[in-house]
């Protein structure tokens, strides 16, 4: 592990004038690369891909529950696509797209020359094709493809074939290079921001990446540790989790969702983080309640670590231990509201304009909300224990996922783009992509909201058929949705291609260091410690 | 860990020193958690 972030003095003398090169040419360039920038436009695009993949799967999955009856796919092949659906879009796409985020805003908003362990960072990388690899390649084994659901329950989970065996070394792969990431985030946040540059007058996504980087640090071992247990009892004779050995299948439901319900923040966090960079730059304010929100952040993260027994309301727990984590969940719609509070109020009285990454900021907000809504109404036992299992569970998470974390990306990504390549991407197109996005999005998974009220369970490839209609309904939505996000590719192509130079701060709004550097951003950057002004300094207020 | 970089940029080999130990701090963290994870359900008598 290196620091790789070369003073310029440094740099001339003892590296000459490599620290100013790009990277080395061709494909082997990519491969070795200890640049952050390279290294989160390859996050980025890494996490595109398995978008569509896993977009693909859903694809299938909205394909069979069109109509009612087996139409298209066995109900192993369905149960298949289900789980790595899941794990594909967890972590496959939504995670590395905000660490690709971060990599590439970290060090510009702090004023680093680059992440604090630049191999480290690129081993990072390099750790995820090989589990999408085992993920998507366990399909072609034997048995296919393991069958779980993301949460991977024993029993079922200890009983199934080779493609377990692929899910669990991939969860193992991905695990690591998640705590290398945040190794790497946490280390560059705490020892290389430039002078001046204090923990309260950080821009806000930094903040956000600090607490979900302890987050991973302290649930991804977690995950590790129960996959390791179910590794060993499916293949080394222990029985952790097999009741017929004196295991407690349960005990691996209480172990996965203290990892699974930090896991939740962990994509939210950065969102919120994105978003709290685009409404202000598009409300022409400073973002309201700096300080609150960095105390909402740090609420946040801390009692996801006390909600977990909510996924498990049905497992037989004590009514005591059902009303406190009721309660404890209730409670984290306090630091919450306070960050809708904030956001909502630094757009009052702002001089709003409504490009691109604003519309996928608001849709953020509004459909998060809904979502956050339907999480109140699932927290409540009584509830709960009706909707278990149910589609409205569905389309709560969906709400939370999909609108929650994607639609943030989407925001950060339009927002930044000028930035990255130097160019403005086509605004009439990010626009199409918005409406269509938001239009579909709601189409899919409102529907679902009422098929789970009526009692239609999820993770099932045929149903009632008094569930039709909302089901084709939510099916054409689900197309219209997937579809609709070729668009993105396409203004993205169509960006690097060629378009309107963009200037050194295209949205006159935004504010923090990354807004003044060139556009495209030079290959090195900050290898002096940038001077912190008070222009600057106002970027996190 | 400085909140000031300006020693840090000017002393690299202080820099890596720094960045290394927070490092190797947080590594060290996230392996006790697994082997703790997985220990305490171990001597429970899960296993």
């Amino acid at each position: 592990m290196q620091a790789s972030h070369d003073t310029h003095d440094h740099a001339h003398g003892d590296h000459g004038d490599h620290a100013h090169h790009g990277r080395a040419p061709g494909l082997m360039g990519w491969f070795t690369t200890t640049n952050h920038k390279d290294i989160g436009t390859m996050y980025l695009w890494f996490s595109f891909v398995m978008f569509l993949v896993g977009g693909a799967m859903s694809l299938v999955i909205r394909g069979e529950l069109f109509a009612p009856g087996l139409q298209y796919v066995s109900p192993e092949f369905y149960n298949q696509m289900l789980t790595l659906h899941a794990l594909i879009m967890v972590f496959g796409a939504i995670m590395p797209a905000f660490v690709g985020f971060a990599n590439w805003m970290i060090p510009m908003m702090v004023g680093a020359p680059d992440m604090a362990f630049a191999r480290m960072n690129n081993w990072s990388f390099w750790l995820l094709p090989p589990a999408a690899i085992l993920l998507t390649g366990s399909l072609f084994v034997p048995g296919g493809a393991a069958g779980t659901g993301w949460t991977l329950y024993p029993p079922l989970s200890v009983q199934m074939g080779l493609g377990m065996d692929m899910a669990i070394f991939a969860v193992h792969i991905l695990g690591m290079s998640s705590i290398m990431g945040s190794i790497n985030i946490i280390t560059t946040i705490l020892n290389m921001r430039a002078p001046g540059m204090t923990l309260m007058r950080m821009p806000m996504f930094c903040w956000t990446w600090l607490v979900t980087a302890f987050l991973l640090i302290a649930s991804m071992p977690i995950l590790a540790g129960a996959v390791t247990m179910l590794l060993t009892d499916r293949h080394f004779g222990t029985s952790f989790f097999n009741a017929a050995g004196g295991g407690d299948p349960v005990l691996f439901q209480h172990i996965f969702w203290f990892f699974g319900h930090p896991e939740v923040y962990i994509i939210a966090l950065p969102a919120f983080g994105v978003v709290s960079h685009v409404i202000p730059a598009f409300s022409r304010k400073h973002l309201f309640g700096y300080t609150s929100m960095v105390y909402a952040i740090a609420a946040i993260g801390l009692i996801s670590f006390f909600v977990w027994a909510h996924h498990m309301y049905v497992t037989g727990i004590p009514l005591t231990g059902q009303l406190y984590f009721m309660y404890a969940t209730l409670l984290i719609a306090v630091p919450t509201g306070v960050k809708v509070f904030n956001w909502i109020t630094t757009m009052w009285r702002g001089e709003l304009t409504f490009e691109t990454p604003m519309l996928f900021a608001l849709g953020f907000l509004f459909l998060f909300t809904v979502g956050g809504l339907t999480g109140l109404v699932l927290a409540i036992t009584a509830v709960d224990i009706q909707l278990q299992d149910t589609y409205y569970v569905v389309a709560h998470f969906h709400y939370v996922m999909v609108a929650g974390a994607l639609f943030s990306a989407y925001a950060g990504a339009y927002f930044w783009l000028p930035k990255w390549t130097g160019r403005m991407y086509d605004e009439a197109l990010g626009k199409v992509h918005f409406w269509t996005s938001i239009v579909f999005f709601n189409v899919a998974f409102f529907p679902q909201h009422f098929l789970g009220l009526a009692g239609m369970p999820r993770r099932i490839p045929d149903y009632a058929t008094q569930f039709t209609d909302f089901n084709a309904v939510s099916s054409i939505g689900a197309f219209g949705f997937g579809f609709s996000q070729l668009i993105f590719l396409w203004v993205v192509l169509k960006n690097i291609k060629g378009g309107e130079a963009a200037p050194v701060k295209p949205w006159d709004g935004a504010t923090g260091l990354e807004w003044t550097l060139p556009s495209p951003v030079p290959y090195h950057t900050f290898e002096d410690p940038p001077v912190i002004t008070e222009e600057h300094l106002a970027a996190a207020h | 860990m400085s909140a000031n970089a300006v020693e840090n940029t000017n002393d690299l080999d202080t820099q890596r020193r720094n960045n290394r130990r927070v490092g190797i701090l947080l590594a060290l963290f996230a392996s006790a958690v697994f082997v703790t994870v997985i220990i305490r359900q171990w001597v429970s008598g899960g296993a």
